[in-house]
Formats: C-alpha cells, structure tokens, sequence
C-alpha cells in the first residue's frame, strides 16, 4: 500500500505541480479563481494540448512534427476560401468577407479533417518511402502550408461569424467549454486506442526499437504514416476550435504553436527519442502549462515571455531527459 | 539512368549548368530580367540569405543543424540597434556582430556541453532569442539611418561594385578558406562524417561544432545588419521564417543532413540559383508567400534526389 | 516426431568456400550442438537455416519434404525459430508485451485480448519452469532474463526447432544453469534444438549429438558417450600447428605498462599484467571474457571502476580517447568500418587523422606534408592504392586495416592495442598485418593483440593471456604454447 502511494506520487508528479500552481494563481492573484478565468484556462488548454496529444503520436514513434502549427489554420482556411471561391463561381452568397455569410458548417469541418489526414498522409509518405528526415519533412511540410494560407486569404483575414460554426467556440456544456469537452474525449479514446488496441501496441513497439518490430514482422511503415496522420487529425481538430473561437481565419494565426506542442507534450514525459509516454501523460503536460499560461496573463506577463519560458522548458527537459538515457560515454 | 544523373546535381559543375539553364530560361520569359537593376535586385534579396548559408554549411558538414537563424539575425541587430541613438558606426555594428557571435557560442554549447540534439536546442533557442529581441526591443524597430558607415554595409558602393557584395565575395572567400585549406574546416569534415572515428583519433568533436555554430551566429549577425541597412530600419521582427530557405540553400549547395558533405562553392551557386528562382517566380507575378511553396519544394525534391537509390538511409 | 535435415550444402563466398558438402540433422526433443572455430562455417549453416544466406547446393528437407527458406519469414512458417545472439527487445513494452510481439491476439476492431496474452505468457513461463512478473518493463531487468525472453519469443511462435547462437555469452554460472533446466524442459516437450557455442563444458553438459565443424568441412558428429573436452579441441582443431615461434623472452625486460586491479561493472575484474618494450601480448577469451572491454578501457572509451595504469613508472589517468593519445597510446578497434575509417574519405584524409595538429601552420592545414607522411606510410606498409585520394571504402579489407595502422604509426604511439586484427582480412593480408606488428616491436614499440585466432597468436606472441568472464585464467610463455591446451583455457571452467 505504501509502495503503491509512493509510485502514484512519482507518476503523477505533475498533478500536484498543478495543483501547486494553482494554489500560487489563487494567492497571488484576485481573478485567478474565478468561474471566467477558470473556463478561460481549460478553453485555452484545448487546441494547444490536442496539438500536444498529436505530436506525442509522432514522438512515440521517434519521430517529430513540426509541421501541426501551420496546419492547424491550414484546414479552415482552404475550406473558408474555397467556399468563397465556390460561390463566386455558383453565384451563391457564401462569401465570407465584408457583410456576407457562409452557411455551412459541415463543410468547413469535414474540408479541414480531411485536409489534415491528406497532410499527415503525405507527411508519413515523405518520411517512410521518400526517406525524408523527418524534421526536414514537416519543417517543409509547415513552411508550405504557411506560405498557402497567404495565397489562399490573399494575406487578408476572414470572419467566420456563422452561428451553425462558431458555437463550439462558445459553448459551455455543465460549465465546462465546448472545445475542452472535445479535447478530454479525444484524450481518452486516445488513450483507450494506446492502451488496449493493437494500434496502441505497433506504436509503442517501434518506439522501443523500431529493428526489433521490424524482425517482429510489424510494418513499421504503415504505423509511422499512421501515427503521422493522427497528429495532422488531431491538428485539424484543434483548428476548427480554434478559428470557431476566434471567428477569424486569417493566415498568420497559429504561427508558432508546433513550439508549444512539443513544450507540452515533452513536459509531461513524452520522450522525444521514442518509445515513452502517453495520452495522458500529454495530458498532465498540458494542464501544467495550461495552468502556468494562465497564470502569466494573470502575473501580466506577455507572449514574449511565455515563449521564451517554453524554449527553456523544452531545452530543459530534453537535457534531463538526455541525460537519464545516457548510454556509454561514445 | 536519368536519374543516376540528377542525383550529382550537388557536383558543382552541374549547378553552374542549372544556373545558367535558369537564367536563361528567365531570360527567355522576360527580357527584363537582364535588366541592370534586377540583377542587382536579385543579388542584393539573396546575398542576406547566402552569407547565413555559410554558416548553415558549416553547421551542417559537423553534422548538425540550426533552425534560430533568423531569430539570431534579428536578435543581434536589435542588440546593437539599442545604440544607434547614443553610439557611433562602430559600436553598434560591433555590438551586433558580437551578439551574433555569442548567441552561436550559446548553440554550440547547448549541443556539445549538455548534449541536447542540435533540432531541439535550436528549436528553442529561436524560441528564446527571438523573444527576448521583442523585450529587449519592447518590439519597436529603431532606425539607424543617422549612422553613415552602418548604411554604408547596405547602400554603399566601392568602385561599382555594391559593399554588400563586397561583404558576400569577401566572407565566401573566408569561409572557403576556412573550410578547405584551414585544419578546423578540415576537422568539421572529419566530425560530420564520422564523429566516432574522429573521436577515436583523438580529434576533439565539441571544438569542432561549437566553432561551426559561432561561425554561424556570426553570419547571421553580419546578414541581419545588411538587411537592416537595406531596409533602413532595425526590426526584432526581421528573418521569420528564413531557416527554411537558407537549409534549401545549403542542401541545393550539396550539403547533407547526415554530415560530412557540403562546400562553400556549391552553397554560392546554389545562393544565386534560389535568387534566380526567386526572381523568376517574381517575374512570373508570385507572391512572395507562395515562393515560400515553391522553397519546402525544392528542398523536398533536393532531399528526394539525395536520397534516391540509397537504401540504408534512416527514415526518421 | 518431426525432423529437420541440411542435404549436401554448400557455399561459397568470394575467396572461400564457406560451407563445403555439410549434411546436418535434428530431431524433436534432441539438442544437437554445433562447434568450431571462427571461421569453421557455423553461421554461414545457420545463415542459411534462417534464409538470410542462400546455398549454393543442396537442400533442406523437414519430414522428408524439401522446403525452400529464401527469407527470415519462410523459417518462421515452417516452425523454426531462431534465437539470436543480440537482445531484440523493446525496453518500453512488458514481458507478455515483448514476448507475443508482432503476433497478438486481437479482434477485428483492434482490441487486445490483454488477458489471453497475460495468461499464455504465463502458461509459458510456467511451461519451462521460470519465474519472472509478466507485467514487469523489459528495461528494468538483467541479461540472463532477457535471455529468457528471448527464448519465450521464439517459443511463442509454436516452433518445432529452435536455433539458440551463444546463448550464454552474457550469462553468469547460475544463469547458465537456469538455462540449461528451460533447455531440457523444452526438449522434453519435443522441441529440437540447435545449439551454437564456444562453451565446450556446456555444450558437453547439455547436447545429445555434437558435430564439429572445421574449415566449412563436417570434421565429426559425436554420440552423448564417452565425451571429454580434450577430444572435442582435438577434432576442432585437428594437427597441432608446430610452435615456430621465434620470438625470445629474454628481449622483453623493460616493462613499460603495467596494469594494477583493473575493474568495470561486469565486463571484467582484477586485471593485472604487465606489458614489456617490444612484446607482442595476447588476450584471448571467448565473447564476454572481457578481452575487448579490456583494450577499450585502455583507450578511455570505457570508464574504469578502479585500478591503476601506470606508464613507465607514471601513474596516469585515462578518462577518454585523447588521454590516451597524448599517453602514446593507439587503438585499431575491431569494427573497422564505423570505428576506425571514415569509409568517403579519402586514404590522405585517414591516415594523418591523428596528426592534425602536427601538420597545422598557424591555424592553415598542410596539405603538402600531409601527403608526404602518408605516401611515406603508403610506401612503408606497402598498401596497395592507385591514388592516395580514393575513398578508403573501395580498399580491401587489409588494406584499409593498414590504413588504420598508419593513423597510428604517423602518430608515433608507443603503445598499439588491435582488437581483433585480422577480422575480415584474407590470408596473405594477415601475414602482412603480422608482419607490420612485428616490425613495430623490434623498432622498440609494445603491442596488445585482442584475439580468438589462437594460431596466429601462437605464431607470432611473446605472451598469450586466457581470459574467463573478466579474469584472468592463464598467462603462458611463447615456450609452451599449445594451440589445445589454450583452446581448452579459453572455452571450458
């Protein structure tokens, strides 16, 4: 009994340094634990921490995705504009600049899922048959779709003021916000498919020693390209919430999030060579920062700093993290 | 096999001949790209990119890789441009080349002392230096127009010949000697081929990518203060962006990312070639956001190339 | 009953004939050892078994059918598992995980039936008499399980034969015996077994037919009766070479390293010897004896726990390569590819990597001296080139081991350890490469050769040391080399 608290404690660390910051954000700041801020936070962790439960997919498989950022205000923004291309052409008001209105939800998020598993596709394609280094792959990949979401807005925003779209971004179901009720789903069915199904099982199996599962007969190639396709989904997932909150789609949104992606993901001890962590553990790294986030704006402190706080974090962890798998001296 | 073929595009030679096929091709859709002011344009745009190119080469022959370029750039001009009002030329061309030098140090270090990846350490050191550039700088660009030689590096001519092409000719000259006939080029070959061997012989592998990444960071400064010269104006926001190009630069040159491979002569041509490209996608009315399309392309297609026929390439 | 028949295989590889007639059999529930020396043939036979290697003649046949085994896949569909020497395990999954691997159990929408698997990594476990948690990370346990888990994969595949490499190389006395007690289980459970080792106290322990293998030729197959160790080195290694060693003691007074209780983690403990100006020293010891680990800890490439080195009367520390080196210390490691070559560059570029400093002129490379050392070496290693700016992947394999050695001759060492010198090298090559060692301690330099080619240690050693998991068993005297009597040093206890 004690040796189970004990370990518990070790694998949930994390809770408690929520917990913790919390307790801080309570003390040190009026505002922190109201209803608003509260939603505001766990609205906040939503597109950020599906971004991380994505990468974590990649990074299991030792591999990395840089290429979610862009992505993720890819999907709406092809959808919105071809919208507006396609009314053009139809002579239907779909048009979704100045004073007039697209009308169909649907399409924006069925165009945006499918966007996002044709990225993560051609993603997985260039890294396992193109032998394309993977970083080099979606450094590509992000940079493409960031120069596209300029040609297609024409470097102007478009407002995405329909009702039948922007509630998700409203939304709050028994208080809790709409776009986090989707982000613990998928969390946990991420979690169930990791834990339970074979899916689960050929990725962590490449991640521990992708020779091995290769001897084992597993088709390293048909897994990694899934596993790329999981981050690009969940990557459109969290653009659709986000450009619903916003209202907006406008190409230099999102610029910078596959930074915060990976912040999350490795702080909760999803380790970037390979083979460790979990949806949950994703999880655990997205409430901490979510939570210290929240706490930055309270504190007044700006973007700015919070980036530079997430490239130390992420320089930080790697090292421990480096420096807990060090293997000889060579 | 045709393909057998392009996979030696790297051989410089061959990139002399897709240069001029280029040009001539550009020739061929407008005559105007002839024009005098366009080729200087064309220099002028690309040059900024092909000096950091010069320290990504490096980078890359140690086998390593630097995506906090353009952060570096920016950093270091916004550094210096702290004193444009209270120093001369001098100090704030010198302060921004010794910021550039020092945040490359720091790269250097993170990836030999605490032996963080240099994809990742990178990766958050462009988080982390463009961001304190932005607080240092309250994100306001400062103007350096008063100063006369800082202009000069940008707007000046010695003879014809514009000093930023000076600077170009002057720092390619450099770091070819550098690389080629110097014993530290030689063991950046060494460590980028083979770092377990080189260690083996007793050649010190942490000396080797730590010079490279401050020879980096120092061509980035240089870069970001012609740009800010060009531009008249010292913006934290300067450089978003330009890894991937100057990384397209250096692999088009022939350098590899597994190390060991890679020249100062094949990364000037293949400076001028992606000016040529871009140019020419200007020319044929691009913007400049869908060349960035037409950029992740080539180094996908250069990487592919590289690649092809070679089985026993990691797929990670 | 099942068995497995090899027919009149033979291969050959450019330059030798790796396996010449050999015919082989296996039964269910026998073990049938197979024994030789490095280079008698027996993983070219296992080679072919597992379909990496395709034979030039003959044919297998299980229960008279000829089958055909082109790939790893094949052997597999026809019940023949193979347990490799190298650990293929995945450290982040469990035991059960690891075990049922690539065959899981699971439904048409991917669900896992965890319990089944639980439950016949259990039964299996069970099955061989062993006790290990099936929920326990594979990363948190020692060799000897790993081992184990190695086995229960194969075993998870219902197989009909299994082939075990060395099994025991990483295991110690009373893991052996775990070992062996899962090997008879399975043989009472009609598995037949292949079992490949050096061990010959094991291999006589444990098989009920031995066949010995020597120079790809089928030397003898042995009943369970009557079986001593002397006579299985005897038919291993057949007519005594004749000790034509020339080499005098009494040339090799002054000690130059000494060596005092050296000690790492498991690789070996207490190591002590001396090594004089213009010996030739081997250290001979099956995989696991230490021998390598030894030369790599000499070399700082491996950290020492305790012991002193002292170098002509100086104690010194060696914590990495270039301490070493600045020591006049050398090494030619056994994996010349990846260790000891930079395999796209040039011959130039290889041989004066040590000398980097020396041919530096304020900061400028000479590039003009570098080639002048290394015709020089060229010229005195007699390495056959046609220009100095080739790759040295398109060498032979003498020749590039030349090339490591004159990295280290430009470098003046006084002191060269080789790790497996000869590995890979063709004959006359060797003679060479020997020569070159010889050479170098009569112009005064010491030498410590890492070898399991006895002969050539017997031809050409002051001083052989056998070594037995990380000890030192024998030190003999170039007087009394015996290749039988310091084969039967190196593979029994």
């Amino acid at each position: 009994m004690n040796y189970d608290f004990k370990k518990f404690f070790l694998n949930n660390s994390l809770l408690f340094v929520f917990f913790f910051i919390c307790l801080v954000g309570t003390f040190t700041s009026e505002y922190f634990f109201t209803l608003t801020n509260l939603q505001n936070m766990v609205r906040n962790m939503a597109v950020p921490g599906l971004l991380a439960l994505g990468v974590s997919f990649v990074f299991l498989v030792s591999r990395i995705d840089l290429s979610v950022g862009s992505l993720t205000i890819f999907g709406p923004i092809l959808a919105v504009s071809s919208l507006a291309f396609f009314g053009d052409i139809f002579d239907f008001k779909v048009l979704v600049r100045g004073n007039q209105y697209a009308n169909s939800a649907a399409f924006i998020v069925i165009v945006s899922l499918i966007t996002g598993l044709i990225v993560g596709l051609l993603n997985g394609i260039g890294v396992m048959y193109g032998k394309i280094t993977s970083f080099i792959m979606t450094l590509a990949m992000m940079k493409a779709l960031w120069g596209l979401n300029y040609v297609l807005t024409h470097g102007h925003a478009y407002y995405l003021q329909i009702p039948t779209y922007t509630w998700m971004g409203t939304l709050n179901l028994f208080y809790i916000p709409f776009s986090t009720w989707v982000y613990i789903i998928l969390t946990i069915v991420a979690a169930w498919i990791m834990k339970f199904t074979i899916v689960g099982r050929r990725i962590y199996s490449i991640g521990g020693d992708e020779k091995t599962a290769r001897l084992a007969g597993i088709n390293v190639t048909f897994w990694v390209i899934l596993a790329f396709m999981m981050s690009s989904f969940c990557a459109a997932v969290a653009g659709i919430l986000f450009s619903s909150r916003l209202q907006t789609v406008d190409a230099p949104l999102a610029v910078g999030f596959e930074l915060t992606a990976i912040a999350f993901a490795v702080v909760g001890g999803v380790s970037l060579t390979g083979g460790r962590g979990s949806p949950y553990r994703a999880f655990l790294g997205t409430i901490v920062m979510g939570a210290l986030f929240s706490l930055f704006s309270m504190w007044g402190l700006n973007t700015w700093h919070r980036n530079i706080v997430v490239g130390i974090i992420i320089i930080l962890v790697v090292m421990l993290d480096q420096r807990k798998n060090k293997l000889g001296r060579l | 096999m045709i393909l057998d073929k392009f996979k030696n595009l790297s051989n410089n030679s061959n990139l002399l001949i897709l240069f001029f096929i280029l040009c001539a091709f550009a020739i061929f859709i407008s005559p105007a790209f002839l024009d005098f002011n366009n080729i200087q344009n064309i220099i002028r745009t690309v040059m900024v990119l092909g000096i950091i190119a010069f320290g990504m080469t490096m980078v890359m022959i140690v086998g390593e890789i630097d995506l906090s370029v353009g952060s570096i750039a920016a950093f270091s001009c916004a550094f210096g441009g702290l004193f444009v009002e209270s120093g001369s030329s001098f100090t704030v061309i010198s302060l921004t080349l010794l910021a550039g030098l020092l945040c490359g140090f720091l790269n250097g270090l993170g990836v030999t002392l605490i032996k963080v990846p240099s994809l990742i350490m990178t990766l958050g050191t462009m988080a982390i230096i463009r961001n304190a550039g932005y607080i240092m700088t309250n994100g306001q660009a400062s103007y350096p127009t008063k100063l006369e030689t800082y202009m000069m590096t940008a707007k000046g001519f010695i003879g014809i010949v514009p000093v930023p092409v000076m600077i170009f000719i002057i720092l390619s000259v450099i770091c070819a000697v550098l690389t080629r006939y110097s014993t530290v080029g030689k063991s950046l070959y060494v460590v980028g081929s083979n770092p377990v061997a080189s260690i083996l012989s007793g050649i010190s592998n942490n000396r080797a990518k730590i010079i490279a990444f401050t020879v980096c960071g120092l061509c980035c400064s240089i870069a970001g203060l012609i740009q800010s010269a060009r531009l008249g104006q010292i913006d934290p926001h300067m450089g978003i962006g330009w890894e991937l190009t100057v990384i397209a630069i250096a692999v088009l040159g022939g350098a590899s990312l597994y190390g060991g491979k890679g020249s100062i002569e094949g990364t000037i041509i293949a400076t001028l070639i992606i000016g040529v490209i871009n140019n020419l996608l200007n020319l044929l009315g691009m913007s400049n956001h869908s060349q960035e399309v037409v950029i992740a392309l080539i180094i996908i297609g250069m990487v592919l190339l590289h690649n092809f026929g070679k089985k026993d390439k990691s797929t990670k | 009953m099942d068995f497995l028949q090899m027919n009149n295989i033979s291969k050959s590889f450019p330059g030798v004939k790796a396996l010449d007639d050999v015919s082989f059999e296996i039964k269910s529930g026998e073990v049938h050892s197979l024994i030789g020396q490095n280079g008698a043939g027996k993983s070219t036979l296992m080679g072919i078994l597992n379909g990496i290697t395709k034979p030039d003649e003959g044919e297998i046949l299980i229960n008279d059918l000829v089958v055909k085994i082109d790939d790893p896949k094949d052997a597999f569909n026809l019940n023949l598992s193979i347990v490799h020497q190298e650990f293929a395990l995945c450290n982040n999954l469990s035991v059960a995980e690891n075990i049922f691997l690539g065959n899981e159990p699971f439904n048409k929408y991917g669900y896992i039936d965890k319990k089944k698997i639980k439950n016949d990594a259990m039964k299996m476990l069970n099955s061989i008499n062993v006790n290990l948690d099936i929920d326990e990370i594979v990363g948190n346990l020692n060799t000897s399980q790993w081992q184990i888990i190695e086995i229960c994969k194969a075993l998870a595949k219902s197989p009909k034969f299994i082939v075990m490499d060395e099994p025991t190389a990483s295991l110690d006395e009373s893991q052996i015996d775990n070992l062996f007690e899962i090997i008879k289980s399975l043989k009472n459970n009609g598995i037949g077994i292949i079992y490949i080792s050096h061990k010959l106290n094991e291999i006589i322990k444990i098989s009920d037919r031995i066949t010995v293998l020597k120079d790809g030729k089928i030397k003898k197959t042995f009943g369970k009766e009557n079986i001593t160790e002397g006579l299985l080195i005897e038919t291993m290694v057949g007519e005594n070479i004749e000790n034509k060693n020339s080499n005098n003691l009494e040339d090799i007074k002054e000690p130059i390293l000494k060596l005092n209780k050296l000690s790492h983690l498991n690789s070996f403990k207490n190591i002590s010897f001396d090594l004089h100006k213009g010996e030739i020293l081997g250290l001979s010891g099956l995989l696991g004896s230490g021998s390598n680990e030894i030369l790599r800890s000499l070399f700082g490439i491996i950290e020492l726990q305790t012991g002193e080195i002292i170098l002509q009367d100086k104690l010194i520390d060696i914590n990495n390569p270039r301490d070493a080196i600045e020591n006049g210390i050398g090494y030619i490691p056994s994996d010349r590819k990846n260790e000891g070559l930079i395999q796209d560059n040039s011959i130039k570029d290889n041989s004066i990597l040590t000398i980097f400093k020396k041919l530096t002129n304020l900061g400028f490379f000479n590039a003009i001296e570098a080639r002048e050392t290394t015709e020089n070496y060229i010229e005195k290693l007699s390495i056959k080139i046609s220009n100095i700016n080739d790759f040295v992947m398109n060498l032979s394999g003498g020749n590039q081991q030349k090339v490591v050695i004159a990295k280290w001759l430009a470098k003046e060492c006084k002191i060269l350890l080789f790790d497996e010198p000869t590995r890979g090298i063709d004959v006359a090559a060797k003679a060479q490469i020997w020569s070159l060692i010889l050479e170098y301690t009569k112009n005064g330099g010491a030498v410590i050769v890492a070898s399991n080619e006895i002969p050539e240690l017997i031809g050409n050693c002051h001083r052989i040391i056998t070594l037995q998991r990380g000890k030192i068993n024998r030190v003999f005297d170039n007087k009394n080399f015996d290749e039988k009597e310091i084969s039967l040093n190196i593979s029994s206890n």
